[in-house]
């Protein structure tokens, strides 16, 4: 009798462990592991083993502290600006959790394929980031991503050429050395542009108020740009030129940011500096640099099939002690503001660069749906001053055209 | 449309869907409605089971999903997706709106399915009443065994051919359809048409046309440049490679096939390496400006436009494409010199024509009259040449600020920034359209007009 009671309740047990699993996020109180998996993709420096395999880790630390899941993580390969793409494009395909630059939450909102964050789990984000990251991040009064770095660019420089004071004004630099910007990438670009009072949507989230690249404040950023472009002492920096220029000492200063500082210090060795923007003259005045900032997030997919777990794992993979490897393993700079108070991380050079640059001179890039419109041009503006079709003569009529293309679906 | 066929097939047949609706008996009628009905009274029961078969799934489909999918057709779904807060585990919990594109899919799909249906319900109409004649006359009815048997006969055509239709049905006219359709749609980033999108009628067409619209003077630009590409991509290739041919084929050219063996040898790389590398060497700071900056025939600081002039661009594109084409056109023609009768020339030459003659009164028509189809499929695969053009200038320069596309873009890679980077799949899917008339009616007006046509009918 006693078999076959225990026979009996076997099979009870077994008939709600598998209901159970097919009701998946229910199943906590059975006492049986959830079965739970979880794809989660990174650029490929996070997962490589001569970085350190720093997603993988981390994934196994969360897997750690939640006994209660059995996690099978499903690792795939999306770098932080083309995630945005591939998510938007099939999201029900895509990883449950991704990284993606901020300026690329729009493509995503757009085609329903993020999820937002709230109560607790939106709390401990804000306690730990500054407002100025989290504005990035946020949209419509919801937040959408775990911030884990800011992301914008700064001035590497050979301190052995230039001082402390030559570094806060472009010009000076020119008259010293040689310094090259990528002027045809248009995220450099319009640091120019935003530095002479041109705005993106009023205050880069009016969508109605379109981009005003006009009148004579654009056309004498692009008439300054096409004499920059023809100082023998500047060099447009593209597929890596600054860089190698730096290695062989005939540039003398670069515009780039975080992911090259290993690279930098390479070639600079003891000599290496990080400064944010420095100011350029226009017509007698000083104007400042202004960079596009952002931030890079970890995002959940809305078609996550185990909401909660990927929602606990975006926050942990945004977690000081995940940003705080992120840092050692692969440069990362930390945003977490607690990290950013530590003495070792703030002395470093990029890191204060970064922070400068994020606080001092840059504004926040833009993510409504039409900044969408505004990189072609700008790059085609850059490369036409490169050309030499945008001239003098012409530059006025040509900066027109550039923000009403800016200004334009194309169609 | 039946009487077309009846005239290709060369024989008529009495067992038509409309004579079994007009002549067919009561069981050839209830047929109509109970497929198979009309085969199962007349001793084909086997195949009549299989049409009643074929009937009940369609229903069973239909009755399940088909009818929500056409319905939605119309439509297009208009659900977004619902989001609902989760108090218990502090999350977002989603719920799946309406999705356009699947919709349009599923309905199409389900279009489809009906017309193969009808097609299936006149093939049992037409069946049964061949049946049913056969069977009132006393002749002998096809057993299913005997059915089976004859597709390895005489009906061996419908055996073999039915598998790459099928596939090409949900291969390639699926598709087709699914992406024609787009073009009436504003499925496309602007207005946040993504997951939900309406039927638009003509509105793309109509903005293409117009050529005051960015988009349609952009249109003009790129349609003009395509054929102009097309069409000295193709000649350039054919010329070069048939001037290689013959003075390799020359009788007093010695080690031909070591000369051969030298210019095909390009195709031995794989065309995107070359093409990437050939980009990477002509950038404006490129090995071959450093290179000509060294020897001192440029200025220190100096470049050639290669890709930033648009008629340098333009150039550089097409020569570099005779550089990777000319191979496999030189393979090509070798073919069709060596079939050259010798007897012509010998004859020619006996009559006294000289080289020039002889080239062009025996070598050019006998070439292009069996190349003539050759030459058009490559210059359609030239308007459609997407590598080139991406791999080697991405389409730049650009010169208009406000256009989508460059000076060296085809159709084919304006139409991929389209979708792929600008997602304006309803434009892209428009322009895919006129791609495709443009081409088909070229290509049709070309070699119906052709020697090789009219007279060989190859």
């Amino acid at each position: 009798m006693g078999k076959r009671r225990a026979a009996l309740l076997m099979a009870g047990v077994l008939a709600v462990t598998g209901l159970a699993g097919c009701g998946g996020a229910e199943s906590q109180d059975s006492g049986a592991k959830e079965k739970v998996r979880l794809m989660v993709w990174s650029p490929s420096e996070d997962q490589s083993k001569d970085s350190g395999q720093w997603l993988q880790n981390t994934c196994e630390d969360f897997a750690e502290l939640h006994p209660e899941w059995d996690i099978t993580f499903v690792y795939g390969i999306a770098d932080e600006a083309t995630a945005a793409n591939q998510v938007a494009q099939d999201p029900e395909a895509s990883a449950d959790v991704f990284m993606y630059a901020n300026d690329t939450l729009t493509i995503m909102t757009d085609a329903n394929a993020l999820a937002k964050f709230g109560g607790k789990y939106r709390e401990e984000i804000e306690t730990t980031n500054s407002p100025e990251v989290l504005e990035s991040l946020v949209k419509d009064g919801d937040l959408y991503g775990v911030p884990f770095t800011t992301n914008t660019w700064f001035m590497y420089y050979d301190k052995s050429v230039f001082s402390e004071e030559d570094i806060k004004n472009l010009d000076t630099m020119l008259e010293k050395g040689t310094v090259s910007l990528p002027f045809t990438n248009s995220w450099y670009l319009p640091s120019f542009y935003i530095g002479n009072g041109c705005t993106l949507f009023g205050d880069g989230t009016d969508e109605s108020k379109g981009v005003d690249f006009s009148g004579e404040k654009a056309a004498e950023v692009t008439d300054y740009l096409i004499d920059l472009a023809a100082n023998p002492n500047f060099e447009i920096d593209a597929d890596g030129s600054g860089l190698a220029g730096l290695r062989d000492g005939s540039i003398n200063a670069i515009f780039s940011g975080s992911w090259d500082a290993n690279a930098v210090k390479e070639a600079l060795g003891d000599n290496m500096g990080a400064a944010a923007l420095p100011t350029y003259t226009l017509n007698g005045q000083e104007k400042q640099m202004t960079a596009y900032a952002g931030s890079k997030a970890i995002g959940v997919n809305p078609y996550s099939k185990n909401m909660v777990a990927a929602v606990e794992l975006a926050v942990y993979l945004g977690s000081a002690d995940a940003q705080k490897t992120h840092y050692e393993l692969r440069n990362v700079i930390p945003c977490n503001t607690e990290l950013l108070e530590e003495k070792s991380i703030a002395a470093d050079p990029p890191v204060s660069a970064q922070n400068d640059t994020f606080n001092r001179t840059s504004i926040l890039q833009p993510f409504v749906a039409k900044m969408n419109n505004c990189w072609v041009p700008v790059e085609n503006m850059g490369k036409g001053i490169r050309n030499g079709s945008v001239t003098h003569e012409n530059s006025a009529q040509q900066t027109e055209d550039m923000n009403e293309a800016m200004n334009s679906d194309g169609i | 449309m039946l009487k077309l066929m009846k005239k290709e097939d060369g024989f008529s047949t009495p067992y038509t869907c409309m004579n079994a609706i007009k002549k067919g008996g009561i069981e050839t009628k209830l047929s109509m409605v109970l497929m198979g009905f009309g085969n199962f009274v007349h001793k084909q029961k086997i195949k009549g089971l299989l049409y009643l078969a074929v009937e009940a799934a369609y229903l069973v489909f239909m009755l399940m999903n088909g009818i929500g999918f056409l319905s939605m057709l119309g439509s297009l779904g208009s659900v977004p997706q619902k989001e609902v807060w989760d108090e218990a585990n502090q999350v977002y919990v989603y719920t799946q709106g309406d999705q356009s594109v699947l919709i349009l899919l599923y309905g199409v799909a389900t279009v489809l399915l009906t017309l193969l249906m009808i097609w299936v319900w006149r093939g049992t109409l037409k069946s049964a009443y061949k049946a049913e004649c056969l069977d009132k006359n006393g002749q002998h009815v096809n057993t299913f065994a005997e059915d089976l048997k004859s597709l390895l006969h005489e009906n061996l055509h419908r055996l073999l051919m039915t598998p790459p239709m099928a596939a090409i049905c949900i291969f390639t006219i699926l598709p087709l359809i699914f992406m024609i359709c787009m073009a009436f749609t504003n499925y496309s980033k602007i207005g946040n048409h993504l997951m939900l999108f309406d039927w638009v009628g003509l509105e793309n067409f109509k903005a293409l046309f117009d050529s005051n619209s960015i988009l349609g003077s952009t249109f003009w630009s790129v349609l003009g440049w395509t054929l102009i590409w097309a069409f000295f991509a193709t000649f350039s290739n054919y010329i070069f490679g048939m001037i290689l041919a013959m003075v390799i084929n020359r009788k007093d050219t010695k080690a031909k096939g070591f000369w051969r063996f030298c210019f095909v040898l390009s195709c031995a790389v794989p065309m995107f390496v070359s093409l990437l590398i050939m980009r990477t060497m002509l950038q404006p700071n490129g090995a071959v400006n450093v290179l000509l900056r060294n020897l001192g025939w440029i200025g220190a600081d100096a470049s050639l436009p290669f890709f930033t002039d648009p008629t340098w661009a333009r150039v550089t594109v097409i020569v570099i494409n005779i550089w990777v084409g000319v191979p496999y056109t030189l393979l090509q023609l070798t073919g069709v010199l060596q079939n050259i009768p010798e007897e012509l020339y010998e004859a020619a030459k006996v009559d006294g024509a000289n080289a020039v003659q002889r080239f062009f009164k025996i070598t050019l028509p006998y070439m292009l009259y069996v190349t003539t189809p050759y030459l058009i499929v490559t210059f359609t695969g030239n308007v459609n040449n997407f590598n080139i053009i991406y791999l080697l200038s991405v389409g730049d320069p650009v010169t208009d600020l406000a256009s989508t596309a460059g000076k060296t873009d085809l159709l084919v890679t304006w139409l991929y920034k389209l979708t792929i980077d600008k997602q304006y799949y309803n434009i892209g899917a428009v322009i895919g359209i006129l791609t495709f008339i443009i081409l088909a009616v070229g290509a049709l007006l070309t070699y119906r007009n052709s020697k090789s046509y009219k007279e060989g009918g190859i």
